[in-house]
């Protein structure tokens, strides 16, 4: 059931991304399409930052999922077994903190900032810092996880991120 | 609080080197600076969130995407077969006409890895059955790659502008004469190396088969006339250029080659969330840590040390030149560029030294990084292509290096190769 409903969860985060790439794209063209049909809109510009904003937590998210975010191994790889495990305990429970220092907080940036209304668009800057709750507690989830699989098995050494 | 700062950057530099993945070594870092300073600790998530609430900034996921739609449309094979068409009857021509591709190339993506994973399969296949060694090919077609971020479109280039705030217009017309003058002193370097090693040729087709072959890939030539020419017309900023640049390779892979299937789209868009998110991520976290580093007047007192100590800009940007290739030895190109940015670009601005200069020298210096030994993302990834061992491939590399290096020398001695065009097209 668990992994159900984390496939689930995966499947989720890829049609959002995707939506927003699509969005990303769909605001851009239509500031560069309005413009040159005489009839700028003032909203393009902005919406697409907004968009860029939650389309880069979102990256985050997906690169977190799958492990792929840029670390160095190369002096990593060439410490003994149970200190590379060690470090790897250490490098995932510094993950889970900050994943954690970052959602609460970003909590708190949206509680501040959802009186506060964005110049051009319906909608208030709290906006701008609603994804970091998820992101923030997926950084924190996927540390967690790691490090449980770290220690039920002793081989698995490999976590959160692919080589530089 | 400079002192504190230097002791957290000493602590930082050794997480990296232990493993830490970049982007939460870099947030540990500005974490550890506010809770020391006694500052708020939601500082780090808004400024992680400022740094992309930025117009500029969204050329990067635009240029990604266009990279993916290309890559998946296979417009790469007919940019081969014209390349081959134009100048593979030389001597070495397999050769030649993998550099040409991937001058080609590197008008329509910004990522050397790209380039290389791109077109560097087909070209390593073709020098092989032509007899090339595995690690020959390998390495000519890594070296070439180097050129994809360095003529325009290029994502270094994005996040260099957006990070030091410098035009990203101007810094993409820079790149043109070095991006052109790396294609040239390679093709002398195989020039060379072909008559000693007698490298083979491919038969000459005729004049006809150039037409063909240009034909054939006409459109995909004109994607870099489009985006550089709506550009500098002024018809879009780079950061519409890449959205219309992102449409066309649709246009191209759905109407034109009808070598994209709708099925292919949501592997297109989930690939290019990934490389945004791994990208953009650092850029968060070097944003926090920036904004940090410029609390703490670190930058404001190493650049004037700096300036005092080195008296001459050559000799302080041979001294980079030098520091840029030692730490392209060991860390990935754009974190490297996040994080020197802050320190190396006001002490050059000190000297007088244009930042989009600069910038060109500091991208360029980054992307020799990943095709020498140790830690080369694109020499892992043409190993990988060519079956050759690393070991192998770290030293058929280095008489590659020697042309790059020479390119690198020029822009640093002369800054006319990378000023003249920019002054030229945009005015001063």
């Amino acid at each position: 059931m668990f992994k159900n409903l984390v496939s689930r969860t995966d499947h989720l985060l890829a049609i959002i991304s995707g939506g927003l790439v699509i969005a990303l794209l769909g605001s851009v063209t239509t500031g560069i399409v309005s413009r040159a049909a005489g009839w700028p809109q003032v909203w393009t510009d902005e919406a697409a930052s907004y968009l860029m904003v939650w389309l880069a937590m979102f990256g985050w998210m997906v690169a977190t999922r799958r492990s792929a975010h840029i670390r160095i191994r190369y002096f990593n790889d060439m410490l003994p077994g149970t200190m590379r495990r060690s470090l790897e305990t250490v490098f995932l429970l510094v993950a889970a903190t900050i994943g954690l220092i970052i959602a609460v907080q970003g909590a708190h940036l949206v509680a501040a900032s959802s009186d506060v209304d964005a110049i051009t668009l319906p909608v208030s800057t709290a906006w701008l810092y609603i994804p970091l709750i998820p992101a923030g507690l997926v950084t924190l989830a996927q540390a967690l996880a790691d490090l449980t699989t770290l220690w039920r098995s002793p081989h698995h050494i490999e976590a959160q991120g692919t080589s530089s | 609080m400079i002192g504190m700062m230097l002791k957290i950057s000493g602590g930082w530099l050794l997480t990296i080197l232990a493993g830490l993945p970049l982007y939460i070594s870099m947030a540990l870092a500005a974490l550890t600076f506010l809770w020391l300073g006694g500052l708020p600790l939601s500082i780090l998530p808004q400024k992680m969130s400022g740094s992309m609430n930025s117009f500029p900034i969204i050329a990067a996921p635009l240029f990604i995407l266009m990279g993916h739609i290309l890559t998946a449309a296979q417009v790469t094979d007919r940019i081969v077969a014209f390349a081959g068409a134009v100048i593979g009857w030389v001597r070495g021509g397999y050769a030649h006409a993998s550099i040409l591709t991937s001058i080609i190339f590197a008008g329509m993506v910004g990522s050397a890895v790209a380039d290389a994973a791109g077109s560097g399969a087909i070209e390593i296949r073709a020098m092989k059955k032509a007899g090339y060694k595995p690690e020959t090919a390998a390495s000519i077609t890594a070296a070439a790659a180097t050129i994809g971020p360095i003529i325009p479109p290029s994502l270094p280039m994005v996040i260099y502008g957006v990070t030091a705030d410098v035009s990203i217009g101007r810094l993409f017309m820079a790149g043109v004469i070095p991006g052109l003058l790396m294609g040239l002193s390679l093709m002398v370097m195989v020039a060379i190396i072909a008559r000693r090693e007698g490298m083979a040729r491919q038969p000459f087709g005729g004049f006809l088969n150039i037409a063909k072959t240009f034909v054939s890939s006409f459109f995909a030539l004109m994607t870099p006339v489009l985006l550089l020419g709506g550009m500098f017309s002024g018809i879009f900023t780079p950061t519409e250029a890449a959205a219309a640049a992102c449409l066309y390779a649709l246009f191209l892979g759905f109407v034109v080659y009808r070598t994209l299937e709708w099925k292919q789209l949501p592997g297109i868009l989930v690939e290019t969330v990934e490389t945004t998110g791994l990208v953009m991520v650092l850029v968060m976290a070097a944003g926090a840590l920036g904004w940090c580093m410029s609390v703490s007047r670190l930058p404001q007192t190493v650049a004037p040390w700096i300036v005092s100590t080195i008296e001459n800009p050559l000799v302080f940007l041979l001294m980079v030149n030098l520091l840029l290739l030692l730490v392209g030895c060991f860390m990935e190109a754009l974190a490297a560029l996040l994080i020197l940015i802050p320190i190396l670009v006001p002490a050059a601005i000190s000297y007088g030294i244009d930042p989009v200069q600069f910038g060109v020298i500091m991208i360029l210096n980054l992307i020799i990084g990943t095709i020498h030994p140790p830690i080369g993302v694109v020499l892992f990834v043409v190993t990988r292509i060519a079956n050759v061992s690393f070991e192998t491939m770290s030293r058929a590399i280095l008489p590659w290096l020697v042309p790059l290096l020479a390119v690198l020398a020029a822009i640093t001695i002369w800054p006319p190769l990378t000023l003249w065009l920019p002054t030229y097209v945009m005015g001063r």
